[in-house]
């Protein structure tokens, strides 16, 4: 906060100028992101800096910038002579990101279990065992919002910043997948609510080998499923 | 084209000279004294810099405000927890595809004996050995997601290597001893057995690394 206030008096008008340039950057950076998410702009798509600037309304060099720093987190491909392509969304990634999650959350939940607030895990056991969840009382967006939040939960008692940074590039690869795969069925929706409630409860009596069991178990679940999507989907439109 | 190449050639140039910690950890780095020194125009830089942010190695804060990332105590702890996580799931499970050929070649280098030797004598040898071994292991897994965060830990290490003075260990004979314990094993496709061997040697790694770090505490800018 200091900082930021002897920057602005010190540095003045170019202060401003500088956190114009970063405003900007940032915009278009999670603009992009989020159409990429959406599969607005879809797997394999070439994207084009010229038509983004028109698009967005933004100049070039922070589009630039935000594309830069997408490469770097895996969503685009940039390559000369070729161009910009969305990165494609493959069965194989569905592997990648569970077979991360099946080495983290088992994994933090043994060493790190004891940290987890309890107030905030019976929060969740209430929501996941309500009883209007068996009967899909929950939008998907907010369904998929409280799986998200819950498993988030679990990475943030975790300190290693390898791991949270790993973590939040493979959240994006799932959205995207979201996305395109569309959502759950009302029957693997109640499973996941009683494979997490399960989860929970074993958090709550601090046993915590059988809690990382039970978490394995319901990613191994999730995984199975949302290969089962994928195949679906494949089937339905063709798409690689 | 030769702007891929000024890119890729400032980063490299960028990258390679925080590992040596010749820009050493914590310390300010500036674009237009990046320019003069490396001889190459702004915008490349400011492309490496920013790659270079997103792998950790540098911070950006403001304008003119570019640090070079602090090594610590806890980031020790952190680059082992990640390989202990990693290297003994990708042995026990991944262990099959490693090449045979190359698991004898490095039983035969660290079965030497003779004191001679290039890796008794040439310290960066006997590290780019150790690097080598535990990386035909990271390899074997197909997961590109768990390479590219070995890379991260790869670059950390030698940092933190170099900061410790880059000496001669004297873990020497034991380092290779305990990569003979796992290849042994390997060899016989008992990767269980390979697996506790190799748990066992990140083990005495971590430790070694920590003594290495308070050993050298007046000399180093490494912080808690």
């Amino acid at each position: 906060m200091l900082d930021l206030e002897y920057e602005i008096l010190s540095k003045g008008k170019d202060y401003v100028v500088y956190m114009e340039k970063i405003k900007l950057k940032t915009h278009a950076y999670t603009t992009i992101k989020d159409k990429i998410i959406s599969c607005e702009y879809a797997p394999g798509l070439f994207l084009n800096e010229e038509l983004l600037s028109t698009e967005l309304n933004i100049s070039r060099t922070p589009i630039r910038d935000a594309l830069s720093r997408l490469e770097q987190e895996g969503l685009i491909t940039i390559k000369p002579k070729v161009g910009i392509t969305v990165k494609p969304l493959t069965i194989k990634d569905v592997t990648l990101c569970f077979e991360i999650r099946m080495l983290y959350e088992p994994h933090i939940i043994r060493h790190y279990g004891s940290s987890l607030d309890e107030d905030e895990l019976e929060k969740y056991f209430k929501l996941f065992s309500y009883p209007g969840a068996k009967e899909k009382a929950y939008t998907d967006n907010e369904y998929y919002q409280l799986d998200t939040d819950f498993h988030q939960m679990i990475i943030d008692i975790c300190p290693n910043h390898y791991i949270k940074r790993r973590y939040s590039l493979i959240q994006t690869q799932s959205e995207r997948f979201r996305f395109m795969t569309g959502n759950i069925s009302e029957d693997r929706l109640r499973q996941t609510f009683k494979e997490h409630c399960d989860i929970i409860s074993a958090c709550l009596l601090k046993t915590w080998d059988k809690a990382a069991e039970h978490m394995l178990f319901h990613l191994k679940e999730s995984k199975e499923n949302t290969l089962l999507l994928a195949f679906h989907h494949l089937e339905n439109t063709n798409a690689i | 084209m030769a702007k891929t190449n000024l890119k890729t050639l400032a980063y490299k140039s960028i990258k390679d000279k925080i590992v040596r910690c010749e820009y050493a950890p914590g310390t300010d780095l500036n674009e237009e004294l990046l320019t003069e020194e490396l001889k190459i125009s702004r915008t490349p830089i400011r492309d490496a810099l920013s790659r270079l942010e997103q792998e950790g190695l540098v911070e950006i804060r403001s304008k003119k405000g570019i640090t070079v990332t602090p090594l610590s105590i806890r980031e020790i702890n952190m680059i082992f927890e990640l390989r202990n996580l990693y290297e003994p799931y990708i042995l026990l499970n991944y262990g099959l595809y490693i090449d045979n050929e190359k698991l004898n070649e490095f039983y035969h280098i660290f079965s030497q004996k003779d004191k001679n030797s290039k890796c008794f004598k040439d310290n960066d040898y006997y590290y780019d050995l150790d690097s080598a071994f535990h990386q035909i292991i990271v390899s074997a897994c197909p997961n590109s997601y768990i390479r590219e965060d070995y890379n991260l830990i790869q670059t950390q290490s030698e940092r933190f290597r170099f900061m410790t003075g880059n000496k001669s260990n004297n873990r020497l004979e034991d380092t290779f001893k305990e990569h003979i314990d796992i290849i042994i094993p390997c060899l016989k496709k008992n990767w269980a057995t390979a697996t506790e061997k190799l748990l066992y040697h990140l083990d005495q790694s971590k430790k070694a690394t920590f003594q290495l770090v308070f050993d050298t505490l007046d000399n180093n800018n490494i912080t808690f």
